[in-house]
């Protein structure tokens, strides 16, 4: 009896742990549903799914070229394999060849769930551990007891070559690989990354950002929803207040760490961790009230210090996180450089789920910590976080002469000052790029005192209304005139013009002083002297850089004024924060280290004389630490070091007037 | 007196930013909310007109109590209104700020408020607690000195300065308010009525007259502050030098003399 029971274990076992799977699916799509509404159309979603991890997520995981082929070969070889046995198990399709080719996939997934295994021997701080040190045991359990039991069923030995004892056994090893590969995948396990994950690619909240698309402006809130609605709040409270495909992206969380070890506050010891704040989450949304986080998280804790207590989390979908499940200091010590979010292959948005978080202490709580109270109200009293008197935003160019866009009405360049027109560095700043867009002949003007801050600082600190009011206002001003474009040196009026205005009607075309500068110089507008001294190192600012992908502008003109170009370890899209951003500044969350000071030791590392930068804020904080270190110097202040005014007369053209 | 049964009014009024003119909240009168916050049963009061019910939102948003608009037209006296309004309503304790940042600003009406009620007015409050038999109180005196009073309520409080900050005004629980409205209590300020208005101008100030020659000297002038009054004693014994600390003591109020 035994034997003729035999060849159907196996199938039923397969079925057995497939049905669990799909009530496991419907059971965790239920969950994710609880979230707000965000629609995505369906099929499209569903069909982005294969070219997105294909091609945007694959990108992302090849960073680390070990674990994207140990990941190809694992989850390639599990999904073939996973096919290819129901055809031959369930359907008996074939066994011959179908078994032949399920074998091959099987090997693979095998020799990738090897080196899962080494990774797994001594893993990095970054990874979770828990459960997931158990996931190459179970990889390997999979494929080599379906290779071992494939070997008769394809005909490579003979049908009755092990005894029933053996086939029992075997079958044991494979139900517990189903297990974790199917029932864990739906029911939470380490595999649950793949289900989640899968779909979170299709059904992302940013669909724009896939296919080499960028989306990084923060989405407007609905202000008029308290009026309409009594019980509506503003801004997330509770994990059912995100939306549901927000939801479905921390599911997703693979706990790879990535995001862990680019995040500068985790780095600086302020009590942050991206991936942690993710998981809190996760354990909020998904597991029973008596659950807590500390029993349900094996990766690194929140870095706990000087008076910040870490206690033990609990939540659920309707309880409130902060005080429950995170701490308010977490929240408020993240900088908002999406290092997190741009390292991530999940493709989480940790920055939009912060901020959403933000949203409601300040607009509903009230709750805004250290000098962000203060800031906010003199926003709202005076458009300028530091309370100075609105009409004397044009004192910094008593001398300048600069045409208004209320004389002129019509411009080439409109030239947006921001904030750093009150700060004495700022306008040192602001005078190098009035002198380079003169000697380029630009024909330029300002707002004067009728411009107002861009409201990034506002929105950072989760105060969407006196961000609106601030936008709408300078979107009223700006509609009176007429612009080519809108220039300037401060990258958070950049971003936030550029990108966060459009929602509330102000569609402009906005480049950065750099970007600019840099089509000057190439069209030979911009005359430069390329004989700068001293070695360079450029800090990408991160709304620049990773927030709109401007890389090049800056360092091509660095390399046009002939500067002795060094690139620190961390640049580019993967530039460390200056920990000026997000408001951090403001709301100051103490750490054990300064976030600026280990960016001027990643300067310092280079043998940099000199740290260009490109954004007022990152200008401040990086000259706030204490000296030796480079000199700081914004690469307008550099262009018009290296400036070579042509002669009016162009008669004397051996001896150009140097400018300093 | 039972402490659940204390029921107290904050009067609230409409600020102005004093560098762009924009309407806020009082500061001093959001400072006197904040204080209200935990004495029992509260109401926010603001005597004028129910247009400005948007403006007083920010009050609201503070999440301390209701608030609610004594309406009266822009030629009543609104002391005579609270006045009334009071007479009607018992009230244990009356929170104010020291004076308005529009209008009148004269810094009089928790004063004639008092004459009026005929309550005990204490000003530069900085402090208050419940106590079983009343409150106890602390008053803010020049120079950071401080002076604990037991008051009976009821009573008109001042508050100083020197009080707790006021808690951030959150917006959404403003938008949510609704603030009330009581009417009836108009009566014509005969005083105002013949009071002549003009915009007030800043003293002009004497210019200093720098007699530093050099820069070192404007340095020094600008950075070490220059010591008013006092002398430099050398006591020759103990007994010397405590009858010159005394002395100071008295002289700062900080001991009391007989």
């Amino acid at each position: 009896m035994l034997n003729s029971l035999l060849p159907s274990l196996l199938p039923f076992l397969v079925v057995l742990t497939l049905s669990l799977w799909v009530i496991g699916a419907i059971r965790r799509v239920n969950m994710w549903r609880q979230g707000q509404d965000n629609p995505v159309a369906f099929f499209p979603a569903i069909k982005a799914i294969i070219p997105r991890y294909l091609n945007d997520l694959h990108h992302v995981v090849e960073r680390d070229k070990y674990i994207s082929n140990t990941h190809v070969a694992t989850a390639g070889g599990f999904v073939l394999s996973m096919v290819l046995i129901i055809l031959v198990y369930v359907f008996g399709l074939a066994p011959e060849i179908l078994g032949k080719l399920l074998l091959a996939s099987l090997a693979m997934m095998f020799v990738g769930a090897c080196f899962v295994a080494k990774r797994r021997i001594n893993p990095p701080s970054r990874l979770s551990k828990g459960p997931w040190m158990r996931l190459p045991k179970s990889l390997i359990s999979f494929s080599l007891s379906f290779f071992i039991l494939t070997l008769p069923a394809s005909g490579v030995i003979s049908a009755d070559a092990f005894g029933w004892v053996l086939v029992v056994i075997l079958s044991a090893f494979s139900f517990m690989g189903l297990t974790e590969m199917l029932f864990g995948m739906t029911w939470g396990g380490p595999m649950k990354h793949a289900f989640a994950g899968a779909l979170h690619l299709g059904f992302h909240p940013r669909q724009d950002r896939f296919n080499g698309g960028r989306s990084t402006g923060l989405k407007a809130l609905d202000l008029n929803r308290p009026m309409v609605d009594k019980d509506a709040k503003l801004g997330v409270e509770m994990p059912a207040d995100f939306k549901w495909n927000q939801l479905l992206g921390f599911d997703a969380c693979v706990q790879c760490g990535r995001c862990e070890s680019m995040c500068p506050a985790f780095a600086a010891g302020q009590p942050l961790n991206p991936k942690k704040v993710i998981q809190d989450i996760v354990i909020g949304m998904s597991h029973a009230q008596d659950a807590t986080t500390e029993a349900n998280y094996y990766g690194s804790p929140y870095p706990e210090n000087q008076g910040v207590e870490v206690k033990d989390h609990k939540g659920d979908m309707h309880q409130p996180i902060v005080n429950g499940l995170i701490e308010p200091e977490t929240l408020w010590s993240c900088t908002t450089c999406r290092a997190c979010v741009e390292e991530c292959p999940m493709f989480i948005e940790h920055v939009d789920a912060i901020v959403d978080m933000r949203r409601f202490l300040t607009l509903e709580k009230g709750q805004t910590p250290g000098q962000g109270t203060q800031v906010i109200d003199n926003l709202i009293a005076t458009d300028n976080p530091n309370g100075y008197n609105p009409t004397h935003r044009m004192n910094w160019a008593a001398d300048q002469n600069l045409p208004l866009m209320k004389d002129v009405k019509r411009t080439q360049v409109l030239l947006w000052m921001g904030d750093a027109a009150f700060d004495m560095r700022g306008q040192r700043t602001l005078r190098a790029v009035v002198k380079l867009l003169r000697s380029a002949n630009v024909e330029f003007a300002v707002l004067g005192n009728e411009e107002k801050d861009s409201g990034d600082l506002a929105r950072r600190l989760g105060d969407e209304a006196t961000f609106q009011r601030l936008a709408n206002a300078n979107i009223a001003t700006l509609r009176q005139y007429h612009f080519d474009m809108i220039v300037t040196a401060d990258p958070h009026s950049f971003h936030v013009i550029g990108n966060e205005y459009g929602e509330l009607g102000g569609q402009y075309k906005v480049l950065h002083h750099t970007t600019f500068m840099n089509e000057l110089s190439e069209s030979g507008r911009l005359h430069l002297k390329d004989d700068l001294r001293g070695k360079v190192t450029y800090h990408d600012p991160c709304y620049l850089g990773r927030y709109n992908g401007e890389f090049e502008a800056p360092r091509s003109l660095l390399k046009s004024m002939g500067a002795d170009f060094v690139e620190m370890e961390r640049s580019n899209f993967r530039s460390r924060c200056c920990g000026g951003g997000g408001a951090a500044p403001i709301t100051d969350i103490p750490g054990e280290k300064r976030i600026p000071d280990m960016r001027i030791d990643d300067a310092n590392a280079t043998g940099a004389e000199i740290v260009a930068v490109a954004c007022p804020q990152c200008a401040l904080m990086l000259e706030g630490v204490v000296t030796p270190r480079p000199e700081i110097k914004d690469i307008a202040e550099l262009l018009v070091e290296q400036l070579v005014i042509q002669d009016a007369a162009e008669s004397n053209k051996q001896t150009p007037a140097e400018v300093h | 007196m039972p402490l659940s049964q204390l029921t107290t009014h904050t009067l609230l009024s409409l600020g102005k930013h004093p560098l762009s003119g924009r309407t806020r909240r009082a500061e001093q009168d959001a400072k006197a909310f904040e204080l209200a916050a935990k004495l029992g049963q509260c109401l926010g009061l603001h005597a004028g007109n129910y247009q400005d019910a948007d403006a007083l939102k920010s009050f609201a948003g503070m999440s301390i109590a209701p608030v609610c608009i004594l309406e009266i037209e822009q030629s009543s006296d609104p002391v005579a209104a609270l006045s009334a309004y009071f007479k009607q309503t018992k009230s244990d304790i009356i929170l104010t700020g020291s004076q308005a940042e529009r209008g009148e600003s004269s810094g009089m009406l928790p004063y004639l408020l008092g004459k009026s009620l005929d309550l005990p007015v204490i000003n530069q409050v900085c402090e208050v607690e419940q106590t079983e038999t009343g409150l106890n109180i602390t008053q803010a005196l020049p120079r950071g000195a401080r002076r604990a009073l037991s008051v009976k309520p009821p009573c008109i409080l001042i508050i100083d300065e020197s009080a707790p900050e006021a808690r951030q005004t959150a917006y959404g629980a403003a938008m949510r308010a609704e603030v009330g409205k009581l009417q009836g209590y108009n009566e014509a300020d005969t005083d105002a009525a013949n009071f002549n208005f003009e915009d007030a101008r800043k003293k002009p100030k004497r210019m200093k007259k720098i007699k530093a020659k050099t820069a070192a000297d404007r340095f020094k002038a600008a950075t070490v502050s220059q010591a008013k009054g006092g002398q430099v004693i050398e006591p020759k014994t103990s007994q010397e030098g405590a009858e010159a600390i005394l002395k100071l003591l008295k002289e700062e109020g900080l001991v009391k003399t007989n």
